[in-house]
């Protein structure tokens, strides 16, 4: 589980502007994502999470930094033969059917002659395009588009996937299924790394989800660890309000159906407040636990939306 | 071996696309047009008058597959990034050399097919109107095809530093002015001495040369067959130009930030 | 239904768009009333520089055009500054036909010798065409692009003329140079150029004397009209409006004669001499009182008119002694050039020849069924020139062809008609003078060629062979190894037009092959009647003009 597939060391990307500003995308980003891991990579928009893939597929130099996948440097043909990608916001040629798309990347992609037509046959069963497989691409919803995006990155099965936006443009059935795809994945012990703005997505899939803002990582914590950061405890108690007292943790929510509501970090500031408020002689006092939504967290790490 | 399949399967889908969008078949249509509408121009006028259509005919081939041609060169790459189509096929295990060599296969090919169904046209018509068809024929749709290739080559190495339009007007100019331009040199350069001469050689010699790929007037005016070593030099000629115009379009689409 | 409702709208549309467009039309109308000056100047004015430009660059791309065609697809251009210092000029172009004179330039593809560029030069050489030798191709290879000139700008009546003239002159289409001229009408009726044009077309080819009269009746009066135009400008006429204009008004005076109008003819003939002083119209007027009194003449006058297209301009290409390819261009133009007077010099190919001391070109001239004892204007044969001159070579060649010197008005009894033969080309071409030609000198030169040339005739299209008949003035004269001339190939083939073209270029009507035939019995032996018919008037006519 700890070799790194993924590695990433104070990684730079700056670009020009149309107006020869110079911007820096990413700024001195660190990471790593170990085999088998599926790492969520989030942030809002602008945050680098796009440049930082770019540079992963060498489709963008660094201007600092090293970035490698499997021990080889980002983008090179070797690294590039054991990555499925998946771009943010691809087109593909849409006077080809998608039976044509894929038998062209099948060809790009080293997948043997006499293997083709049976590999194709079964991702267009896997991304569900049967019976439209044979019309040009011109036609397609977005949705329907992204689902011969996701054949084209799984084609050949490789070891890692890097995913830029995956559930973008899909209904709920849709991404239902590409989340059991990806589950398959993990479970056949493959790397995925995808950034997504769908975060129940991410806390439903990931192993580990990495923060980044300003081209920087803000946070970079496992699944499990974030759960317990996320769940919150809040107590209920009949007014008066008792704020001068409140003990280190604890912040008041204001009013609620009749009740004043206080908002605790952990199971120990809870219990240590329920005393508090029990002692101060508050009347009706009851605790609720949530796990609390990943959005809200961020929310409150970065002080802004993330999405 | 794997390298060339997959120049061919790019090559293969920059065909398709041509096939698909039909613009080929609107030009081959309106090039027959244009050739009957000459041919009968004249044989309701005067008879025996061959160069006339010869002349036309050749001029439309030339004219309709250099349009084709640079059209088919000057869109495919900016249109890929544009489009973004371009990210998932560099993903794979390719290089962008591979990527830029298939797409200028492609663009030769679907312009050579151009080329030789307007020979088609060309020889049916020819066949109406008993036009005799010389060796030199076929040099001269030879050296088209050639630089069908070359042009392709231009077009293709100068997309990726032009924007779209600069690109088609320098590539039409290269094509349709090329003849004016090094006619302008060599009228030019008697009347200097010294360094301007100089620059003016340079200027001649860096120029690429399409104007002496077009056999047409011989045709026209029915000269005898081009020596043999011609056509090989001016081969020769070709394949380095566009190779040194695709060695440097692969450094820049290999350096280039996507 | 609703959707429908729509549709009627387009027929109301329709037809008010027809309607105004009807009432528009004859404003719209272009009346082209306009001069050549004023259309020039037009082109110039601030309104119309956009479509004057347009008009104009296709116009000179035409002209550009045609020119490369004239030269086999050689194109030149004008020498640059520098070569001038260096001595080279453009000069005239010989031999060309009215309204294609232009400038002789450089070659726009280096010579050898002068290009820097080493192999590259001889590739572009091989893939251009290019030439050390500045040529002329058959002119009628042009007639598409004056077509298309005229789609261009209908208004340039030159382009209509000069069309015709080569339609009806080399591509030997009278029909489609009518048809040209009458197109050129409906856009320029006030022409008198146009009207000049199809007049003279309408006489000599269709016989349609009544038509041509009233076309050239048209011609005079604008003419005249655009003469006094010019004058009062302190303009003048070019040389070739000169000449359709002195034309317009011999072909009138020719036509009304056709007529039996003599009154109206005369009267042509004198008004026209007033403002041309064309001498040919003194010649009409002669005729056509002859003609009124019932004399029966043999029409001295016709067709030597013709014969001044480009004779001048010969004359002075041999008296500067251009090379001999250039000059033999003229006798493409018109066969027959070698045996007329000019008026105004009064001297002929062959005395300027001798002049000169061409001695090339008098062989050739000689070749070319120029009679030897020809006269000058003023009475003069070559050889009296040549001697007067001091040309001893021209004058020893002269006299082996059995040149006499005679001068004035000195006859030679058995030279009675000397310079009425001279000034009419048909005889003295099919006349004996073609046949005084020692054949078996040419012969030796020209066995394997001859055979060749004779074999092409009854094998291949007559059209490539007329062609090079036109480059070898030999060729009428040739005999090959059975004595048979190129005429009894061309006869036994049933080659009309070549037929006419040999005999036009003197060749010899009563040669005979070593079994004792002639041409004549050629035709009729192998059936072509119609060749047979051709020999047989062309005989008779030299006949009784002996």
């Amino acid at each position: 589980m700890s070799t790194p597939i993924i590695e990433i060391r104070g990684l730079s990307v700056t670009y020009k502007t149309e107006t020869r500003q110079r911007i820096e995308a990413v700024a001195g980003l660190d990471l790593t994502v170990n085999e088998g891991e599926v790492v969520g990579f989030i942030g809002p928009n602008g945050a680098g999470k796009t440049t930082t893939i770019k540079a992963l597929m060498g489709f963008r130099s660094p201007t600092s930094g090293v970035a490698t996948i499997f021990g080889l440097p980002a983008g090179s043909t070797e690294a590039r033969r054991r990555i499925g990608y998946l771009p943010e916001v691809a087109q593909y040629y849409p006077f080809l059917t998608a039976r044509e798309t894929l038998r062209l990347y099948a060809e790009l992609t080293d997948i043997p002659k006499q293997e083709r037509d049976k590999v194709i046959s079964e991702l267009i069963d896997t991304v569900r395009l049967i019976g439209r497989d044979r019309e040009p691409l011109r036609g397609f919803s977005k949705g329907m588009l992204q689902r011969v995006g996701i054949a084209q990155a799984i084609m050949g099965s490789p070891d890692l996937l890097i995913l830029d936006e995956v559930t973008s443009g899909l209904d709920p059935v849709a991404r239902n299924h590409v989340r059991n795809i990806l589950l398959n994945f993990k479970q056949a012990g493959k790397t995925v790394f995808f950034s997504s703005h769908e975060l129940t997505e991410v806390t439903q899939l990931c192993d580990r989800v990495i923060l980044i803002d300003g081209g920087k990582v803000i946070e970079n914590r496992s699944m499990d660890e974030l759960r317990k950061l996320m769940r919150r405890y809040t107590v209920y108690t009949a007014p008066p309000a008792y704020t001068d007292q409140l003990p280190d943790g604890v912040r008041a929510l204001g009013a609620n159906n009749g009740h004043v509501r206080y908002a605790a970090p952990d199971k120990a500031t809870c219990d240590g407040l329920v005393l508090k408020l029990n002692q101060l002689g508050a009347r009706d006092v009851h605790v609720e636990a949530e796990t609390g939504s990943l959005e809200e967290y961020f929310v409150e790490t970065i002080g802004h939306k993330v999405s | 071996m794997n390298t060339t399949l997959k120049i061919g399967a790019i090559a293969r889908v920059t065909i398709l696309e041509s096939v698909r969008r039909k613009d080929a078949y609107v030009v081959l249509v309106l090039g027959l047009v244009i050739m009957l509408g000459a041919a009968l121009f004249s044989s309701f006028g005067v008879q025996g008058l061959e160069k006339f259509v010869k002349d036309i005919a050749l001029s439309v081939t030339s004219v309709f597959a250099s349009v084709i041609c640079i059209a088919a060169a000057a869109r495919q790459i900016p249109h890929e990034i544009e489009n973004r189509s371009l990210y998932p096929l560099i993903a794979k295990p390719i290089g962008r050399s591979v990527f830029l060599l298939g797409k200028f296969v492609g663009v030769g090919a679907i312009s050579s097919v151009v080329v030789l169904a307007f020979c088609v046209e060309i020889l049916v018509l020819f066949l109406i109107f008993k036009i005799d068809i010389g060796v030199l024929f076929f040099q001269a749709v030879y050296l088209r095809i050639l630089s069908m290739w070359f042009i392709a080559a231009l077009t293709l190495a100068m997309s990726l530093v032009l924007t779209h339009a600069a690109n088609v007007t320098i590539s039409m100019l290269l094509v349709l002015a090329m003849q004016t331009f090094a006619n302008t040199i060599l009228t030019v350069h008697g009347g200097l001495t010294g360094i301007p001469q100089r620059i003016a050689e340079a200027i001649y010699w860096f120029a690429p040369h399409l104007e002496l790929f077009n056999l047409s007037k011989l045709v026209v005016h029915e000269y005898p067959p081009v020596p043999v070593w011609v056509l090989a030099a001016l081969t020769i000629y070709a394949i380095l130009y566009s190779g040194i115009f695709l060695a440097a379009g692969c450094m820049k689409l290999r350096r280039m930030a996507l | 239904m609703k959707r429908y409702i729509s549709y009627v709208w387009i027929p109301v549309l329709l037809a008010v768009a027809g309607m105004l467009a009807s009432a528009a039309k004859p404003h719209l109308k272009y009346d082209a009333r306009y001069r050549q000056s004023e259309i020039e100047a037009a082109k110039e004015s601030i309104a119309l520089t956009l479509m004057g430009q347009l008009q104009t660059s296709m116009f000179d791309l035409m002209w550009l055009k045609t020119l490369e065609y004239l030269h086999h697809g050689v194109v030149y251009r004008m020498p640059t500054a520098a070569e001038e210092e260096k001595g080279k000029v453009a000069t005239d172009s010989i031999g060309t036909a009215h309204g294609l004179e232009h400038k002789e330039g450089e070659s726009l593809v280096p010579h050898r010798e002068e290009d820097w560029r080493g192999p590259i030069g001889d590739i572009h050489r091989s893939v251009t065409p290019y030439s050390t030798a500045h040529s002329h191709s058959d002119p009628k290879e042009l007639i598409p692009w004056y077509k298309f000139a005229t789609k261009i700008s209908p208004s340039q009546v030159r382009l209509y003329t000069m069309g015709a003239f080569f339609m009806s002159d080399f591509a030997h289409e009278p029909d489609e140079a009518i048809e040209l001229l009458e197109v050129g009408l409906e856009s320029n009726p006030w022409s008198f150029e146009v009207n000049g044009a199809l007049g003279r077309l309408l006489f000599d080819y269709e016989q349609d004397y009544a038509k041509a009269a009233e076309v050239l009746a048209v011609a005079v009066e604008y003419g005249e009209k655009e003469r006094d135009y010019y004058l009062a400008r302190d303009e003048q006429f070019d040389d070739y409006q000169k000449q359709v204009y002195s034309e317009s008004y011999l072909f009138l005076a020719k036509s009304l004669t056709e007529l039996g109008e003599y009154d109206r003819a005369l009267s042509v003939c004198e008004e026209g001499y007033e403002r041309t002083n064309h001498t040919h119209l003194n010649v009409q007027k002669r005729i056509t009182t002859r003609r009124k009194e019932g004399v029966s003449v043999n029409d001295e006058g016709e067709d030597s008119s013709s014969n001044m297209v480009g004779l001048l301009e010969m004359i002075r290409a041999i008296e500067n002694k251009r090379p001999m390819d250039r000059i033999l261009n003229y006798f493409r133009i018109n066969p027959d050039v070698g045996q007329v007077i000019d008026p105004t010099s009064k001297t002929t190919a062959l005395h300027a020849a001798a002049r000169a001391g061409y001695l090339e070109c008098v062989e050739k001239l000689l070749e070319f069924g120029t009679d030897v004892n020809m006269r000058d204007g003023n009475g003069d044969t070559a050889l009296k020139i040549s001697l007067e001159f001091g040309q001893q070579e021209v004058a020893q060649l002269l006299e082996s062809r059995g040149g006499i010197v005679l001068k004035g008005n000195e006859v030679l009894e058995h030279d009675d008609h000397g310079a009425a033969a001279s000034s009419n080309g048909k005889d003295t071409a099919a006349g004996p003078v073609a046949a005084s030609v020692p054949a078996a000198q040419l012969q030796s030169s020209l066995e394997g060629e001859i055979t060749d040339f004779m074999r092409g005739i009854s094998q291949h299209d007559p059209i490539r062979q007329l062609d090079r008949l036109l480059e070898k003035s030999q060729w009428p004269k040739a005999v090959d190894k059975n004595g048979a001339t190129a005429l009894h190939y061309a006869a036994a083939a049933g080659y009309g037009e070549l037929v006419r073209e040999l005999v036009k270029m003197g060749a010899a009507l009563d040669a005979k092959d070593q079994s004792g035939k002639t041409a004549l019995d050629m035709a009729r032996e192998s059936g072509h009647e119609d060749i047979a018919a051709i020999l047989g008037q062309t005989g008779s006519l030299a006949q009784s003009s002996q």
